[in-house]
């Protein structure tokens, strides 16, 4: 049994002891009675158990904390700093003993002894004063009353019980047996407490424990019994009935005790026996009621009735029935654990008892097998009535002593289980009750494991099933909810809140910041916010390593502070909360934050860095090198210093747990350390790419944003910094990786990898720009290698630690939860791969490590946060026109977009339907009135007016300005979120100000739409509408095309591909043909070859709208019958092609 | 090295495979199972002797080409490829592929001539890795070389 009752033990009692700490520092400074009595309990099981088991000194330990702390319930002392150390500092003590519960005897207390002695001494004169040495001069007859401020606890449990005598009870006495020396007479001490219960009342008893395991039976030597009784015997009657000498009987002073005297200083004394001395010396012995864990062993069977049983009798007044019936029932003071798992103590005690009364005890034991059930416990009363009258009379022990230990088992909840090692406790705190069980974490982690298979089987099925097939889509649908619900409920099972980790912090800053002298407050927010049992207990170390660093180098000293015109009161708050799937921690404190100039200047010390490193490293980088190994700012080493813990290991322990850390910091004002982590290992959100036909995942936690450029944006946003590639974005140069490039090579990439990679693009890059400038690729030529730059570059910007990267990828293909499987541990050596993971579809995709990667390439350590010499480095900005309309806002057009700018009066304007013109070179102009487009302020109101006339715009038009405010260079990064409106690209920063640059196109097409004048007007006019048949292939640029043609004038008809096509012909007449090359059933050539294969079609012009744009491919295609090659998504060239074409008679 | 199953005391069984047109053996109990599942994801930046990770049931197993490993010119897989997996004794979730699998074969005890009692070299030329071959066996006009699957991952290192 031993094993497994330890093992209950310290699991039980670790449960309790995660609270102390917490109790007690609030307690400090702020007297709570309930809280006390909470510590109390918590100690008071813990010393039961250990007495039980025999962990001497455990339960000495224990003991006279308990005693401090009755002294504090008693108020005697105030929860002082003092005191709280000394108590915390127990805690702690007892904590390593049950981490290392065998070899508990042989740990050195004396140090927490002496520490809690002494206060217990200091603090009260008479008894605690004695307490130390006081076996032997205690029990002065006459010093009834005098304050026992020692022992308060006893006095606080006996009191009840004393106050609740029947009125004939006048006297109280104080009984000191030797159990061994009974033992010698022949009598029990249930038969003893058996007798002395006919005539009174046991208020108490004790038995004090020699220093041995009860286990192994009976100590020869002396053994103290203590038994507080209360009768109506005077003392030579008392005498007879006790069998006791009269030297053995102490008369106390009932009535004064009962008015709110003090309980007698022996109680008290004889606990620090109980302490120090081994074997209580002399005859008068050692007792003490505060031991339980012992009186425990010598009534086992009452336990059950304890409790509601207790007051409940001894409210009873009759003496009659009390000492008749059951003072038993009323007496079990045991806690569970020693009724339930010792019979063995029962019957070297009780043997007698027992075998002579075998319908007792026993039963009800076994009845009640956990004390804070509370179903079991809503029987007791029921129970304890109906067994009442067969229990043997006899068991020594108080009443309060069972309310006692009715708290303990409440509150703290059962020291121990059942007996034999079964794994489940029910717990009962407070008025709610809350099952919970303990399961092996190996199963928890099994059951994790399968719900991640199985999560991964019904993707799979799900992809699988016939989706037509109302069965098996219902099917698939319920099994695709409840594995998700399984999985997250089977994920909740391995939550804790972080509270269990954040607990032990105001204690770590309470003693830290009295070791470094200063005033530090800690604040926690969001305590309940759960993670995964791993990662939370991985999270311990760093956490108290960022906590440690914030008190020893981020808050000052409260004189520097004060100086500073701060509050000298230093501010520690952490805070957990939720973010997009990921759980982050902070640890903010106000103190002085991170100096940049003393970190660098410590990292050159350190040969971490050179100078010239140094100076081309950003702010952030810096902070960053506070992560580095043996960092340490502060100038004097403290006690804290050189711990072994070093940041770097945080940052290790993050980067191992998927999680990302990041600094912020202000100087002066104090610095934030930002923990973002994954809810739980087993299951991470990622984001899932492809390159080579292969997919990647990418952790959720690295990505911070997703861009994708087009076309010509690529050759402007690519730009090249020595051997490497960079992409700009908004204010910052993100080195870019590209991943295929980097699967390529197997080899850390050298400065020599760089340039020739860098070289091939910057080559297609060069071609890519060529083309662009001729007239948008309607000349040919070289386009082959271009071709894959022309579309789409998609960047994944990720981020570790103070670090951003743009990822290249071919494919972005979306989020997706998924279940890290290790990688091989052949493969572990691969700095890339995080892991695997198996898909949806069944295949295994690489999770990618994105520090791997930049440290493969390179590119870790790279430019960013570049925005104050934007311009200087860029040297790539614009012209723009900054005018006014309304009074309000300031526009932007480029100059490259201006054809011209002419003065109006606002006289010249004509009026036609809704619209205003002006003629302009003869020709009618629209005028374009801002405030009529979008929500900007109205015109100001002048005799001579601004038309600005645009460039590339078919439509005659001008957007009246009512002045000029001047020509900026500025770069055309748009902040594109902040205006919407419709009509304006996006937002400028000119000098500070706000500018809207326009969006001339945009106008322009809503301009055309809608109205009669324009140029599809004058289309129209010559030959009515002309009708164009589009084919292609995919909706969007379908309808973006023939939208586009008919805002434009003409009457479109649309197809998906080539048959179609020819079939729509045959329908009607066209004037112009338009057509995709790459389409499913009849592509574009085909189809033109059989147009101008028809007598009745042949003449109908045609022109290839394609991505396909190589020399070789353009000759195919006009070959094919084509009289013109159009690149895709050139909106205006498509017009004017059109137009052109149908210009052409 | 692998304790050899002995059927009795006299006959031991090899799981037998081809690879390259030779005949192969491994310890049948170091065998997991045999899979035709094909469906690779390269670990770019592996040794080349990997051919990428498969998922079988949910697990994930690392797949050595068995071809690169004992020198022999690659081959792309077939219809009769197969994956031998092996069981976690021999090392961590892991397989090799081979050409086609075939029978199992009863070998007399004294049909079989370890590694060490002939000539380095004989059985395979330019072979790459040592200790990969245990010893071969001669039956019935054929001979199978045996494996030892044990040192496989070792390759790696």
């Amino acid at each position: 049994m031993d094993e497994d009752i330890i093992i209950e033990f310290t699991i039980e009692a670790k449960d309790h002891l995660s609270t102390l700490e917490e109790d007690l520092l609030r307690l400090e400074g702020q007297m709570d009675g309930e809280l006390v009595n909470k510590v109390f309990r918590v100690i008071h099981s813990i010393k039961g158990g250990a007495a039980f088991l025999g962990l001497v000194k455990l339960k000495d330990l224990a003991h006279v904390m308990e005693t401090l702390l009755s002294m504090m319930r008693a108020g005697d002392i105030r929860p002082e700093h003092q005191y709280i150390d000394a108590l915390l500092q127990g805690g702690d003590m007892i904590a390593s003993m049950m981490d290392d519960i065998h070899h508990s005897n042989e740990m050195d207390i004396s140090r927490n002894l002496a520490l809690l002695t002494a206060l217990l001494n200091g603090e009260s004169q008479s008894p605690s004063s004695t307490w130390a040495h006081s076996a032997a001069t205690a029990y002065p007859q006459t010093d009834v009353a005098a304050p026992a401020s020692g022992l308060k606890g006893v006095e606080a449990m006996a009191r009840y019980e004393l106050n609740h005598l029947p009125p004939n009870y006048r006297f109280l006495y104080l009984l000191k047996y030797d159990l061994n020396q009974l033992e010698h007479q022949r009598i029990t001490p249930v038969t003893l407490l058996k007798e002395l219960l006919t005539q009174g009342e046991v208020v108490d008893g004790v038995l004090v424990p020699p220093t041995q395991d009860l286990r192994l039976g009976l100590p020869s030597g002396h053994m103290a019994f203590d038994v507080l009784f209360a009768t109506w015997l005077d003392m030579d009657f008392l005498e007879v009935l006790a069998r006791l000498p009269s030297e053995n009987i102490t008369q106390l002073d009932l009535a004064a005790i009962q008015k709110g005297g003090r309980l007698p200083a022996e109680l008290d004394t004889s606990l620090s026996d109980l302490v120090f001395v081994s074997a209580p010396s002399g005859s008068a012995g050692a007792g003490s009621p505060e031991t339980r864990g012992s009186v425990q062993a010598v009534a086992p069977q009452s336990r059950p009735l304890r409790g509601d049983a207790a007051p409940r009798i001894n409210q009873t007044p009759t003496k009659g029935r009390l000492s008749d019936e059951i003072r038993s029932p009323a007496s079990g003071p045991s806690s569970l654990p020693l009724q339930e798992m010792k019979p063995d103590s029962q019957t070297s005690l009780f043997a007698h008892s027992l075998s002579s009364q075998p319908e007792a005890p026993v039963p009800m034991a076994s009845s009640t097998p956990v004390s804070g059930n509370p179903s079991e416990r809503r029987n007791e009363p029921n129970l304890t009535e109906i067994t009442k009258p067969s229990l043997p009379g006899p068991v020594p022990i108080v009443p309060k002593e069972a309310e006692e230990i009715d708290f303990a088992g409440r509150g703290a909840n059962s020291l121990f289980g059942k007996a034999g090692g079964q794994t489940t406790a029910v717990q009962r705190s407070g008025g709610d009750s809350v099952e919970t069980v303990r399961i092996n974490v190996a199963i928890l982690d099994k059951l994790m494991t399968l719900a991640g298979e199985l999560v991964l089987l019904r993707n799979r099925f799900v992809r699988w099933v016939d989706k037509t097939n109302p069965v098996s889509r219902a099917l698939a649908h319920g099994m695709d909810i409840v594995t998700t619900e399984m999985q997250e409920s089977i994920m909740a099972t391995r939550m804790q809140p972080v509270g269990n980790v954040f607990g032990k912090f105001p204690r770590v800053v309470r003693d830290l910041s009295r070791s470094l002298q200063k005033e530090i407050k800690i604040t926690i927010i969001g305590s309940e916010v759960e993670l995964d049992k791993a990662i939370l207990e991985a999270l311990v170390d760093p956490l108290t390593h960022l906590v440690r660093n914030s008190c020893d180098h981020g808050i000052e000293s409260p004189e520097i502070r004060r100086q500073k015109g701060k509050n000298p009161e230093g501010e520690i708050v952490l805070h957990a909360y939720h973010q997009g799937g990921q759980i982050n921690i902070e640890i903010q404190d106000d103190g002085a934050g991170i100096q940049v100039g003393k970190v660098k200047a410590k990292a050159l010390q350190r040969g971490l860095k050179t100078e010239a490193e140094l100076a081309e490293m950003t702010e952030r980088e810096v902070y960053f090198l506070i992560m580095q190994p043996g960092f340490s700012t502060n100038e004097e080493v403290s006690e804290l210093s050189g711990r072994g813990v070093g940041m770097d290991v945080v940052k290790t322990t993050i980067d191992g747990l998927g999680g990302d850390i990041e600094i912020k910091t202000i100087p002066g004002k104090g610095t934030t350390f930002l923990m973002k982590l994954p809810l739980t290992l087993a299951i991470i959100p990622s984001l899932i790419v492809e390159t080579g036909d292969e997919r990647y995942a990418i952790p959720q936690v690295n990505v911070e944003e997703l861009v994708s450029l087009y076309a010509d944006e690529i050759s402007k946003k690519i730009e090249y910094a020595g051997d490497r590639e960079v992409y700009r974005l908004r204010d910052r140069l993100l080195p870019i990786i590209r991943l295929n490039e980097v699967l390529a090579h197997r080899q850390t990439f050298t400065p020599e990898t760089r340039l020739e990679i860098i070289e091939r693009y910057r080559r297609e890059m060069e071609t890519l720009k060529d083309a662009a400038r001729t007239d948008h690729g309607a000349s040919g030529g070289g386009m082959g290698e271009v071709k894959r730059l022309l579309s789409i570059l998609n960047i994944a910007v990720l981020k570790f630690g103070a670090n951003r990267v743009g990822l290249v990828v071919e494919k972005i293909l979306g989020m997706e939860e998924i279940v890290v499987k290790p990688m091989h541990p052949t493969m572990k050596k691969l700095a890339c791969y995080a892991g695997a993971t198996v898909m949806g579809d069944g295949k295994v995709a690489l999770i990618l490590d994105v520090q791997g990667l930049s440290r493969h390439t390179g590119v870790a350590a790279l430019v960013e946060d570049m925005e104050e010499d934007t311009k200087t480095q860029r040297g790539e900005t614009t012209p723009v026109l900054l005018f006014k309309y309304g009074p309000a806002e300031t526009f932007a057009l480029p100059l490259s977009l201006i054809k011209r700018i002419e003065r109006i009066a606002p006289a010249q304007i004509e009026k036609v339907g809704d619209r205003e013109y002006v003629t302009v070179d003869k020709t009618s102009t629209v005028v374009i009135r801002v405030d009529e487009y979008m929500n900007v302020s109205s015109a100001v109101q002048k005799d001579e007016m601004f038309l600005l006339l645009p460039k590339h715009i078919r439509l005659p038009m001008g957007i009246m300005v009512s002045s000029l405010v001047d020509i900026e260079e500025v770069d055309l990064n748009l902040n594109q979120k902040a205006h919407v409106e419709d009509g304006i690209m996006g937002t400028l920063l000119v000098e500070d100000k706000m500018v809207l640059l326009m969006d001339l196109h945009r106008m322009a097409e809503r301009t055309g739409k809608g109205s009669s004048a324009g140029m599809g007007a004058a289309v129209q006019s010559r030959q009515g509408k002309k009708r164009v048949l589009v084919v292609e292939d995919t909706p969007f640029f379908r309808n973006l095309v023939a939208s586009h043609l008919e805002q434009n004038g003409f009457e479109v008809v649309r197809a998906e591909n080539g048959r179609e096509g020819l079939s729509r012909l045959n329908e009607s007449t066209f004037d112009l043909v338009l057509s995709d090359i790459q389409m499913p059933v009849m592509d574009g050539m085909e189809m033109v070859k059989q147009i101008k294969l028809s007598q009745f079609h042949k003449d109908i012009p045609s022109i290839a709208l394609t991505s396909l744009d190589s020399s070789q491919d353009k000759e195919k295609i006009m070959a094919s019958g084509f009289d013109q090659h159009l690149v895709k998504l050139d909106k205006a060239e498509l017009l004017r092609a059109v137009q052109q074409t149908l210009a052409t008679p | 090295m692998a304790q050899l199953a002995l059927l009795n005391e006299n006959i031991l069984q090899l799981a037998s495979f081809r690879l390259a047109d030779r005949l192969f053996g491994v310890n049948i109990l170091d065998v997991r199972e045999i899979t035709r599942e094909m469906e690779f994801t390269p670990v770019f930046h592996s040794p080349p002797e990997v051919k990428g990770y498969v998922n079988i049931r949910g697990k994930v197993y690392l797949i050595l080409d068995l071809r690169t490993m004992l020198g022999f010119p690659p081959g792309e897989p077939s219809s009769m490829s197969r994956l031998v997996i092996f069981k976690p004794e021999v090392g961590e979730s892991f397989g090799v592929l081979v050409d086609q699998v075939g029978d199992i074969i009863n070998a007399p005890a004294d049909s079989v001539e370890y590694r060490a009692e002939f000539n380095e070299g004989q059985a395979l030329q330019g072979e790459p890795h040592k200790n990969l071959i245990l010893g071969e066996c001669k039956l019935n006009n054929q001979l199978v070389i045996m494996l030892n699957p044990v040192n496989f991952l070792k390759v790696l290192e």
